[in-house]
């Protein structure tokens, strides 16, 4: 007798991520739309030229490395430290959406979507040892590749340089939010260990042509929000390009 | 429009301090299984009342567990284990039989385990000094 597969749920939890981050792009640029015409009237919004609103699509190569200490890890596993440590920077990638607008002089800011595949090399700060038996080891293994959804607002501030035409120069600055949507590996889990959100601060250059494109070089320094006993340093640094929507799809954002 | 803007930012505050999986002793066991398992671990070094015998580069005893929860070990003992989590102490319990059918059962709790490294410990019934047994792997 045939028996009805079971409901599988499981693929729905995998992705509920997924789907939520979907939601939440959609939601972005909705309200980057929504807002374009308005003119505001909060007095939050009150210096910034909303009719100046621009729309990117944004693409950049990611270089990854996190630092880790545990804090009071009491599992007793032992991962070799030269098999799981690599304090190197590894090549991801990122790709969203941001939107730009006018402050009051030639200053700007700006908030982009983007969602990261991170791959992360990474520093084991603190080793054991049971020597002679075992030689240096670390109690928690943490994930190298994993994804995320990042939000983050920049201020940023026009750089006046004489001589060089049809080129902006900013320097930017500004806080940066990560939330892990990848699924987390059993090792990584123990003891609650790792963490999905991140805050961070991020700086950086940016050189813009005539708001039809523009390039742009970020530090990103994360750390989690929560308290956990492996605390994690995220570094990343952070090489892409911003295309105006307007020119790529031919089509006006107002 | 205002709605809109302030369930966006409820929407992502919720999100970025939603809470992580927790873990659960299952989380433990399944590691250690992974690491366990389809191994043949081989006796290195027993620690004694601080003394310790290394049996590296001699013959020595070994014992493998299988991923069907099968074990057997070179004194000709085969039969089945459990890895287990008591009082936050993994521990791996054997029931086994020797070819002339003498059973055996044991508990050792697991001090340290990784891929190719382990360190099991019991006390000896009537004693209160705990033996330690250092294990290498190779599949």
């Amino acid at each position: 007798m045939n028996t009805p597969n079971p409901i599988d749920t499981s693929s729905f939890k995998a992705n509920f991520h997924s789907y939520f981050v979907l939601l939440l792009l959609v939601m972005s640029i909705g309200v980057v739309h929504a807002q374009a015409p308005r003119k505001p009237t909060n007095w939050m919004l009150a210096p910034i030229n909303t009719d100046s609103l621009v729309l990117y699509v944004t693409g950049s190569v990611v270089f990854s490395k996190q630092s880790l200490k545990e804090r009071g890890v009491t599992t007793p596993f032992n991962y070799l430290y030269d098999e799981v440590n690599n304090n190197v920077y590894k090549t991801g990638f990122s790709l969203g959406v941001r939107f730009e607008g006018k402050l009051k002089r030639n200053n700007r800011y700006s908030v982009s979507v983007t969602m990261n595949q991170i791959n992360a090399g990474t520093y084991y700060k603190k080793k054991f040892t049971l020597s002679p038996f075992i030689e240096e080891f670390t109690h928690f293994k943490s994930d190298k590749i994993f994804t995320t959804i990042n939000i983050a607002p920049h201020y940023k501030y026009f750089i006046p340089l004489r001589g060089i035409k049809n080129y902006t120069f900013y320097a930017i600055a500004g806080p940066s939010f990560d939330y892990r949507i990848s699924k987390i590996s059993q090792e990584s889990l123990v003891n609650r260990a790792t963490k999905r959100a991140f805050i961070g601060a991020d700086f950086g250059v940016e050189i813009e042509r005539d708001s039809r494109y523009l390039f742009f070089a970020h530090y990103k320094l994360g750390t989690n929000i929560s308290q956990t006993t492996v605390p994690v340093k995220l570094n990343r640094f952070e090489i892409g390009m911003c295309i105006n929507t307007k020119h790529l799809f031919n089509s006006k954002i107002k | 429009m205002k709605t809109t803007v302030q369930l966006v930012i409820i929407t992502i505050v919720v999100f970025f301090l939603g809470s992580c999986k927790k873990d659960t002793s299952g989380v433990k066991i399944g590691i250690a299984s992974k690491m366990l398992s389809n191994k043949v671990w081989y006796l290195d070094h027993k620690q004694e009342g601080g003394v310790t015998k290394s049996y590296v580069g001699q013959a020595t005893y070994s014992i493998s567990f299988l991923k069907n929860k099968t074990t057997k070990d070179s004194d000709g003992y085969t039969g089945l284990y459990l890895i287990e989590n008591q009082n936050n102490q993994l521990q791996i319990r054997v029931s086994a039989l020797s070819v002339n059918n003498n059973s055996i059962s044991y508990v050792h709790v697991i001090e340290s385990i990784g891929d190719t490294k382990m360190i099991l410990s019991y006390f000896p019934s009537g004693q209160t000094e705990k033996i330690k047994l250092f294990y290498t792997s190779r599949n």
